[in-house]
């Protein structure tokens, strides 16, 4: 028989006013196997606890009951003592007659009765108890402390100072937090950075720290004493091993990117530095993927990259961006469809960037100076030949690439002239072919050999090249035959192919297509057929079978085929080609209407019945697509097609011919320039590899695709993209001259400078020429590093309100000098974006009049946040002191609600600034609006019960502090809890302020809640001292209430394993006797060092083969039979 | 593009340009606009200084009808009073069932509460209106800066008037942008314009005129844009007495902003009646339409 002693506490008031205490006495003298009741006014003091033990000697108690309080406030208090007797710390169990019983029942008899059944159920629990004997487990003495402000740093200092190693973990790329970012501090007016960056510099040069920047804690497993971290360290592009933070390479990006350590009042470069001091002092790359512009490009030009070269005047650096990827800049800045401006982000707002224009300056620029140059060849020379069928941009752009790796490459061009399509597809109105042949020049001079009148299948063969020495060939010889009408009579003269039309006008030939020309099709050849033809004195109809809306031909293109005075007949089709003695003299066409969309979505055609018409033509010009001519490759000994007709290759231009590889128009059918180049790149890789072995990525690096939304941008100022010249209309009709002019140099770098920086990084790579320590690693990723810890500090800090969107009635943000606090602290330190002199964002003025406005999103529910931000009546205070102190005759208003000052010398602060002049207005502000340069302030002075008026130069808004942005995610992954507004829990307010719920984690500062600094460092030294005295032990005692396999109920389901979140439990081996046999079987087994008594598995266990120790299953009935029985 | 349409009384009288210019652009651009036969006035401040129930009634009336007549369609009201009356109305009943039965009972008549009440900052601003008004303009008024003015009822109270922000709505300068006109940013886009306290206290009332037209004025507004015929009245009505009475230099005219959408798509000054305006307005409109249109 046991002996169980109940003790029954008063709690001061707290239990004994809301339940009848002897009557609870009286009832549990009579429970079962209860010796000894007793009551007592406060059970958890020391004479409180001195009764009970002397009750376990006196009355012979094997097991206790204490009615008291949650078992969270004083079980443990409990254990302790009955460490100290002959009882097991075990044998107790805490009937909760405070939080369950008296605080939320009225009825002081129903109470009882309650308090009762409460006392009841754990004497009948106690009964089954059992001794559990605690464990022991290794701690590891390394702290992981995460936020590198104020509080992480102070936090790893004492923690390092007590002799344990530390790692600190900080988001940015420096060390610091929101500190660095003050002016001073009140209320001695101490300087910010003066007593902070000490801290920074201690933590960098500590033994025992190891900072880690640029970094976020990705996953946390493990207990106190034992957790394991994962933490991603985010690529910062350059290797800080070799990073001397000479700041060369922000002096070359020329990247203009908003400057967030200035909460976006300043400027910074895409490679920077956080500020000045930061630490570490090393650069760090803000990429946040490629470009739109780029990543859309088909050959991934470096669009951005040149771009914000040319911003910022160094033309000859862009054109050497651009000519990383290809020679064409002239020629590509002409005829480009530039998919990158359609992709570009400042669609979302205006107009794209011209982007293709824009090169074509940088081309024309330096033809025009005379610095186009030769193109370096740096490579050593290597000896392998090369071999190029076709001079087209694919085939030149393959050339190029391999004679910068050392190559021997000739090119074999069948036609008199090298440039393929370029030069006999694209007429001269739309690229000037002197711009052709000094890019094409360029690759001579690199040492190409072009051999022009060369036609393979002809004059060369594929096996007298191999038999010359040729280890690998590229074919790309574009596609330079037309598809056919298949109309009847399409052979009759005065028929001809748009392409056969083009480049006879292309070699200078003067076709003379007579009056009447109709060209069929519209894509762009039909345009550039059109106005080929218009430019020969025709009168020119364009014959399209669907309407505009389907033309595949480039908008502008039609426009100005238009504008030039190209007429169009949509929604007609030729049936019929008529011929007087086999010369054309007209065509019957029908009418379409648009039927369904087909496979590609776009419309089909239908003919209308009766709707034929016939057209009178002296020339009629095919243009509805081209054809690869087979039968010159085929004499040569090439046979591989595909269904289309075009040569079969993957993707990576290989065909089934190891030295053979195919691009182009050629391999895809017809397809644009910038196409032809992108597989121009590709093929030189493939031949690379293909010639060294190797297996080196075909495609160009590239990250994923930045993009921007249009809400980013709202602030974005708006600007016309620049206007491209064109010659007199009338040159256009007749002449072949260029019709566009391009760019002046101010229209070029205006249009530069409009674009946003999409990805931040431009990819110029200007940093990587400039950095003499070769630090520079621009295809660098994330790296996750495990690490295990003992403790664990949260120090995420705070984040100011986004006040903007809540209080439209203070201009929601479009009035740039309406400013936050923090905003406030950069224009006054003198590392701030204005070296500390107080200037108005929108004029760069000193205001006189500054209204500073309190409890912005604090302390107003209906907005924002119910609570007191705590730390803006003494910075509001400060900051109006700043004001009045640094701009002589200026006045300061300030509207508050209350003025809070509850801290040492901070009452007699806010007295002095009274005293410096500022008015303190009691009310709040109902709408500021803008009118001549002025903010007026419309607010409330409560005390006089009057409307009051303040015309403004400045409006500081004092904001609430909010959790850090990620706080909740991280909470997750810490296992801890937030409150409401996001702020993390403590494990009790006043009692364990800088602890969780989960041991062995630890909080300080203002990711727990608004604070100052003094009690935020207060807070970092105490959650130091708390991992200091856990890791005094080498070693902690484990809970033993975890859960317990009974083998022999075990039926080794495995159930448990999946239910239990800590991974704990596994399957193993036993070996048991049944009957004469020794036979082997499966059951669960639990870690004891991972399990944490959550029980999942107890609940799980279908033979009930799994107890939770301390929770039994025994114990639970014995608890609802002492209930309901 | 159709609804059931609440004209409103001011469309008879003092809106009549708001009238003409509707009809014009309703017509150019497709909209139905059913006007439910029977309706009654809102009561406007009237009613409901005077009674709840009687500013209830006058509109669960109108509504009921509405529903009667035009299930399916939503209630298009020009008017920013008649707006506010109607969806307090529409509010009351959609707030309990008890508060239904007691409208019910009050106009005794069948009424559900389904049909939604919009405003015609609304109707215009929907994309298929915003595509149709893009396709008919044909003279644009290229460059005209326009102060858009949506007065206080169409924005508030925010959970019965919604949709658009309280403080800086954009409705209305999205549409008044598709005309080639400019829309300015500035302050007084929801402050009260006075609404009927102009008959009955002026002294209070001008005042608030003044400060609107001021604002405009400082951020370089040439003309008014209005969506209500009691704001457009009080601010033309009062401009050249402030003028007159303070030495003010104000020469803002005040326009309906389907007077603008209707120039805009072709119709002369006079047909739509902007000459009808106290505030000169004709002259400013005729500069900007030979602008406009020659771009045509």
């Amino acid at each position: 028989m046991s002996r169980i002693g109940v003790f029954v506490c008063h709690c001061g008031s707290n239990i004994a006013s809301g339940v009848h205490i002897d009557k609870v006495v009286e009832a549990a003298k009579l429970f079962p196997n209860v010796v000894y009741c007793e009551d007592n006014k406060y059970t958890c003091s020391e004479p409180g606890q001195f009764k009970i033990k002397a009750a376990i000697v006196e009355h012979r108690l094997d097991r206790v009951v204490v009615c008291t309080c949650s078992p969270r406030m004083h079980e443990s208090t409990f254990r302790k003592m009955l460490k100290g007797t002959t009882i097991n710390p075990y044998m107790l169990e805490v009937a909760n007659l405070r939080e369950q019983c008296s605080w939320v029942h009225t009825d002081k008899d129903k109470a009882t009765d309650k308090a009762i059944s409460l006392v009841r159920m754990a004497a009948a629990k106690v009964n089954e108890n059992t001794s559990l004997f605690p464990s022991k487990i290794k701690v590891t003495k390394r702290a992981l402390v995460i936020g590198g402000g104020i509080a992480g740093m102070q936090t790893a200092l004492d923690i390092a100072d007590a002799g344990h190693q530390v790692t600190l973990v900080e988001r940015e790329p420096s060390i610091g937090g929101k500190m660095v970012m003050l002016d001073k501090t009140f209320p001695t007016m101490d300087c910010s950075a003066c007593i902070s960056t000490p801290k920074m510099v201690e933590c960098s040069s500590h033994p025992n720290i190891t900072i880690m920047t640029s970094s976020e804690v990705e996953k946390v497993d493990g207990y106190i004493g034992n957790f394991q971290a994962i933490i991603r360290q985010k690529a910062r592009y350059v290797d800080h091993s070799l990073c001397k933070g000479c700041s060369d390479c922000m002096d070359a990006c020329p990247v203009q990117a908003r400057n967030n350590f200035d909460l976006g009042l300043g400027k910074r470069k895409a490679v920077y530095t956080l500020f000045p001091q930061a630490v570490p002092n090393k650069a760090v790359i803000e990429k946040k993927g490629a470009s739109p512009c780029k990543f859309n490009c088909p050959a991934h030009l470096d669009a951005h990259g040149y771009m914000a070269l040319t911003g910022v005047g160094r033309y000859e650096e862009a054109l050497g961006v651009v000519r990383r990827t290809t020679p064409f800049a002239g020629v590509l800045g002409r005829v480009c469809f530039h998919p990158c401006e359609e992709n570009c982000s400042r669609n979302k707002i205006d107009q794209p960037l011209a982007i293709a224009t824009v090169k074509r300056f940088l081309a024309d620029n330096a033809r025009k100076s005379g610095k186009l140059g030769k193109i370096a060849v740096t490579a050593e020379p290597k000896d392998q030949k090369i071999a190029i069928i076709g001079s087209g941009p694919a085939g030149l752009n393959c050339a190029y690439m391999l004679a910068l790796e050392g190559y021997k490459v000739t090119v074999f061009e069948a036609l008199p002239k090298p440039g393929g399509m370029l030069k006999v597809g694209i007429p001269d109105y739309r690229l000037d072919k002197a711009v052709l042949a000094e890019e094409i020049k360029l690759i001579e001079d690199m040492g190409v050999e072009i051999k022009c009148n060369t036609r393979i299948g002809k004059d060369i063969s594929f096996k007298a090249l191999r038999g010359k020495g040729y280890k690998a060939f590229f074919i790309a010889i574009g596609a330079h035959t037309d598809s056919k009408l298949n109309v009847p009579g399409e052979d009759a003269l005065g028929v001809v192919a748009g392409v056969d039309f083009l480049r006879e006008s292309n070699l200078g030939n003067n076709p003379k297509p007579g009056k009447r020309v109709i060209v069929v099709g519209g894509g762009n050849v039909a345009m550039d057929a059109a106005r080929t033809a218009l430019r020969l004195g025709s009168d020119v109809t364009v014959l399209y079978r669907r309407s505009e809306a389907e033309m595949p031909a480039n908008a502008l293109e039609i426009d100005h085929a238009r504008e030039e005075g190209v007429k169009f007949e949509f929604l007609a089709a030729p049936m019929e080609i008529i011929s007087e003695n086999g010369k054309l003299s007209g065509v019957k066409s029908i009418r379409n209407r648009l039927g369904e969309p087909d496979a590609k979505g776009r419309r089909s055609p239908v003919p209308i019945p009766g709707s034929e018409f016939i057209l009178g033509v002296d020339t009629l010009i095919k243009a509805i697509g081209q054809k690869v001519v087979q039968e010159d490759l085929t004499a040569a000994g090439f046979t591989l097609y595909d269904r289309w007709g075009n040569i079969a290759a993957n993707a990576e231009t290989k065909t089934e011919l190891a030295d053979v590889f195919a691009g182009g128009d050629a391999q895809t059918g017809p397809a644009t320039v910038i196409e032809a180049i992108a597989a121009g790149n590709k093929a030189a890789k493939a031949i690379m590899n293909y010639l060294e072995g190797t297996e080196l990525p075909i495609e160009p690096y590239l990250m994923p695709e930045a993009t921007v939304e249009a809400d980013e941008l709202k602030n974005v100022p708006r600007a016309a993209r620049g206007r491209m010249p064109m010659i007199p209309i009338q040159d256009r009709r007749s002449t072949f001259k260029e019709a566009e002019l391009g760019f002046d140099e101010k229209t070029a770098v205006a249009e530069a400078l409009r674009c946003v920086n999409c990805a931040v990084c431009s990819e110029c790579r200007a940093c990587e020429t400039a950095c003499q320590s070769k630090a520079i690693l621009r295809e660098q990723e994330d790296e996750l590093i495990t690490q295990d810890f003992g403790a664990i500090v949260v120090t995420t800090g705070y984040e100011l309100i986004d006040w903007a969107p809540l209080y439209g009635e203070y201009g929601g943000g479009r009035y740039p000098d309406v400013i936050t606090g923090l905003q406030f602290e950069r224009l006054v330190n003198a590392s701030g974006p204005t070296e500390g002199h107080i200037l108005r964002p929108s004029d760069q003025t000193e205001p006189k009049n500054v209204v500073i406005i309190k409890c912005v999103g604090s302390r107003d529910e209906n907005k924002g946040k119910a609570y007191c931000s705590r730390a803006c009546c003494m910075y509001g205070a400060k900051h109006a002191h700043q004001v009045l102190d640094k701009i002589p005759d200026s006045r300061c208003y300030v509207f508050y609600m209350d003025v809070r000052t509850a801290g040492k010398g901070y009452e007699e602060f806010y007295g002095r600034t009274r005293e410096d002049g500022a008015m303190y207005l009691r009310g709040r502000v109902a709408k500021i609006y803008q009118e001549g340069g002025k903010l007026i302030c419309k607010g409330e002075d409560s005390l006089l019960g009057k409307a009051v008026t303040v015309e403004a130069d400045m409006v500081v808004l004092e904001t609430a502090m909010v959790p850090s942005p990620g706080v909740v995610k991280l909470a997750g992954i810490l296992g801890i809890s937030t409150d409401p507004d996001k702020w993390l829990n403590e494990a009790h307010p006043k009692l364990r302020p800088v602890e969780t719920n989960s041991a062995g984690i630890f909080l300080a500062g203002t990711c727990q809640g608004p604070k100052d600094i003094p009690d935020t460092v207060a807070q970092a030294g105490a959650a130091a001292a708390k991992v200091s005295a856990l890791f005094s032990n080498d070693e902690l005692e484990t809970n033993p209430m975890i859960s317990k396999v009974i083998d022999e109920k075990c039926s080794g389901c495995g159930l448990c394993v999946g239910c239990c979140p800590y991974t704990a439990i596994s399957l193993q081996e036993i070996e048991e006797r049944v009957g004469a046999l020794r036979v082997k079987r499966l059951v669960a087994s639990v870690n004891h060092a991972l399990c944490q008594g959550c029980g999942a598995c107890a609940g799980a266990c279908r033979p009930g083969a799994i107890d939770l120790q301390g929770f039994s299953n025994r114990q639970l009935l014995e608890e609802v039979d002492a209930l309901c029985l | 593009m159709k609804y059931s349409y609440f004209p409103g009384c001011a469309m008879k009288g003092a809106g009549k340009a708001y009238d003409f210019s509707i009809k014009y652009v309703t017509k150019k651009i497709g909209m139905e606009l059913l006007e439910i036969d029977d309706w009654n006035c809102c009561g406007a401040t009237a009613a409901h200084s005077t009674s709840a129930d009687l500013a209830l009634g006058l509109n669960a009336r109108t509504l009921a009808l509405a529903e009667a007549q035009y299930p399916d369609l939503e209630i298009a009201v020009p008017c920013a009073a008649c707006y506010s009356a109607l969806r307090s109305a529409l509010f009351s009943a959609r707030s309990s069932k008890e508060k239904l039965a007691k409208i019910q009972d009050l106009i005794e008549m069948p009424y559900e509460g389904k049909n939604e009440v919009i405003s015609f900052l609304e109707t215009f601003s929907r994309p298929d209106a915003m595509k149709a008004i893009t396709e008919n303009v044909v003279k644009p008024l290229g460059g005209l800066k326009v102060a858009c003015y949506y007065g206080c009822l169409t924005s508030r109270p925010a959970k019965i008037a919604g949709p658009d922000d309280v403080e800086n709505p954009m409705q209305m300068d999205d549409i008044v942008a598709l005309t080639g006109a400019i829309s300015v940013d500035w302050a007084f886009k929801t402050e009260c314009c006075g609404g009927a306290h102009h008959v009955s206290y002026q002294k209070g009332a001008v005042p608030l005129v003044d400060r609107i037209l001021r604002n405009a004025q400082a951020n370089g507004a040439e003309a008014i844009a209005t969506a209500c015929p009691l704001c457009c009245l009080n601010l033309d009505m009062r401009q050249g007495e402030l003028n007159k009475k303070n030495g003010t230099d104000y020469n803002i005219p005040i326009y309906y902003f389907t007077e603008l959408l209707a120039m805009s798509m072709g119709a002369t000054p006079k047909e739509v009646g902007v000459e009808k305006h106290f505030f000169p307005a004709l002259s400013l409109m005729e500069k900007y339409l030979v602008k406009g249109g020659s771009a045509v």
